[in-house]
């Protein structure tokens, strides 16, 4: 059964069309990539999804109820997570008390306090506990988006939209965070990696969708995808596809 | 604990203060403690929240007059000035749930224009309201001037209790830690499932139901009211300028903050009549310059600072 699906979801701008009728599905318990070049309507896609910007037309439905209009908050309480491409920590909030919030307002029937003690062992996990007594603001990038990713599990997510977890982050960091994911993925969380490094991509996804101009142009394996000439020519351009025919 | 041998002096002190029989430290007592109502209940919104309100005025005024109309109509002083929080609560929920939308200056010039809304208002319903002429409130029988001078102290004094009893409250619950992730990164608050729409509309309400509760025992207390007095841009200003010095975002910081203020301020006043303004305003300059959290972060001096909240 496919866990999210999308018909025919379209966002404009004034006259830009970010997202242009996008329709898709998305299985239970698979790794998705989402990639394609700056400004294809990624994030925007999350952000439509997620409910932080409205639908100009088009359906959403999760686990089969329609969610094109829920807010944010209420995406939360469903299950559906997002890390922000450009992170956003409760800068003068400990690292702890960043999670626990997490725990405290998206699963009932927690207190502050007991929502800490909860907030530790998911510190442990993406390995920030040594660190839980500092300020998010003091956080290196790397550990920003360990950061990020922490708070998007503490709401114990069916389904998580990671927005470029690995940009900035180098190889070994890289390395780690594509473990952990795996990990989730095997406990059973949907996972949809919007991503630019195709190292990760193709060494864990499934499956990869690509937008281009806020349109869907291909979908299917990492392998099928990275050779379809529309993916070709939405990362390096008509000329080069026309310089590679032979003859 | 000497916290709160501190607050015991400061409760034994204010207790006795009209018994010493001196009409003019009553008076300051009082207005003391309204500003300090009205700043804790700033706090809430501008501080802890985040989101600058310039509206404290209007809370004031429809308190003001809501409880000056119902004292005239013969409605006992205590039910009147519930009538006024209440009007408050509800005026200041729905207001909020339209601007709080708004962020940043677009808020707080939508506040401002709300004050000047009310005053209109107040200006041009002649009829229930008295217009420019103001509203008289009949003095209360059998009482003497200074009788009725410590009631209102007193009252004031429990208006106060009640509110800085809410605002701690709200500080330290899961309330506080709510408007803590709306202030810091109100999209990831919302990600996370916080109803920043909720607790934002919530807490403005709040905000509004005291100040409410101060302007109608105000009105009462000085006997008559007109719009420029109780839509006074100041009344919106001064509360702003107590909570900044005691420390923005806390409550007993918002108190002190007013009860230092007022006292400052009519020193200042009593002694340099001339440029009593302009010394105000360069204190104030000085303090956010050189003290920008407030009176509350000399403590941090000899203290490591806590964790929020």
């Amino acid at each position: 059964m496919s866990m999210l699906e999308l018909e025919s979801v379209s966002r404009k701008f004034g006259g830009l069309t970010a997202v242009d009728n996008v329709s898709t599905k998305i299985e239970a318990g698979s790794i998705v990539g989402l990639i394609g070049p700056n400004g294809a309507g990624k994030t925007t896609l999350v952000n439509l999804i997620t409910g932080v910007i409205p639908l100009s037309s088009g359906k959403v439905r999760f686990n089969s109820a329609r969610i094109d209009r829920i807010k944010p908050y209420h995406a939360a309480h469903l299950g559906i997570a997002r890390t922000f491409q450009i992170v956003q920590p409760f800068r003068d909030m400990n690292v702890v008390d960043n999670v626990a919030a997490a725990v405290l307002f998206s699963r009932p029937g927690y207190s502050p306090g007991s929502a800490r003690k909860a907030a530790l062992p998911i510190l442990e996990r993406v390995g920030l506990s040594s660190l839980a007594d500092k300020a998010a603001s003091a956080l290196t990038l790397a550990m920003r988006k360990r950061l990020e990713l922490a708070k998007a599990i503490a709401i114990r997510p069916k389904i998580v939209f990671l927005d470029e977890v690995n940009a900035g982050l180098n190889s070994a960091e890289i390395e780690q965070a594509s473990l952990l994911i795996q990990e989730l993925s095997r406990e059973g969380i949907t996972i949809v990696l919007i991503e630019h490094l195709m190292k990760v991509v193709m060494s864990i996804c499934s499956r990869v969708i690509v937008l281009q101009q806020g349109r869907l142009v291909a979908d299917g394996s990492p392998d099928a995808v990275a050779k379809d000439p529309a993916v070709v020519e939405a990362y390096l351009g008509k000329r080069y596809l026309q310089g590679r025919r032979p003859g | 604990m000497s916290k709160f041998l501190a607050i015991g002096a400061l409760l034994v002190l204010l207790v006795f203060a009209p018994l010493s029989g001196d009409a003019y430290l009553v008076r300051l007592g009082t207005l003391a403690c309204m500003y300090a109502v009205m700043a804790a209940s700033w706090n809430l919104i501008g501080g802890l929240t985040g989101y600058p309100s310039f509206g404290t005025a209007a809370f004031f005024g429809v308190g003001a007059y809501t409880s000056g109309i119902l004292c005239k109509m013969g409605v006992a002083l205590p039910l009147a000035v519930l009538g006024a929080g209440l009007l408050g609560v509800v005026l200041a929920a729905i207001i909020g749930f339209i601007l709080l939308r708004l962020k940043g200056h677009y808020f707080a010039i939508a506040t401002l224009a709300i004050v000047e809304l009310f005053r209109e208002v107040a200006n041009s319903a002649t009829d229930l309201t008295g217009g420019g002429m103001g509203l008289n409130i009949p003095r209360h029988e059998g009482l003497g001037v200074y009788q009725e001078a410590a009631i209102f102290f007193f009252a004031m004094w429990a208006l106060l209790a009640i509110t800085a009893a809410v605002c701690l409250f709200v500080e330290r619950s899961k309330i506080g830690f709510a408007l803590a992730c709306i202030r810091q990164a109100e999209g990831s608050a919302e990600m996370i499932g916080v109803d920043s729409t909720f607790y934002k509309t919530l807490v403005f309400a709040l905000s509004g139901v005291f100040v409410a509760m101060a302007g109608g025992l105000y009105a009462s207390w000085v006997h008559y009211i007109e719009p420029g007095d109780v839509f006074d841009i100041l009344l919106t200003i001064k509360p702003v300028v107590m909570a900044l010095i005691g420390g923005v975002g806390s409550t007993v910081g918002a108190i002190v903050g007013a009860i230092v203020y007022v006292t400052f301020e009519e020193a200042i006043w009593r002694n340099y009549l001339d440029f009593s303004s302009g010394i105000i305003g360069l204190t104030i300059v000085g303090l956010v310059l050189f003290l920008p959290r407030g009176l509350g972060s000399l403590r941090l001096r000899w203290r490591p600072r806590a964790s929020t909240p």
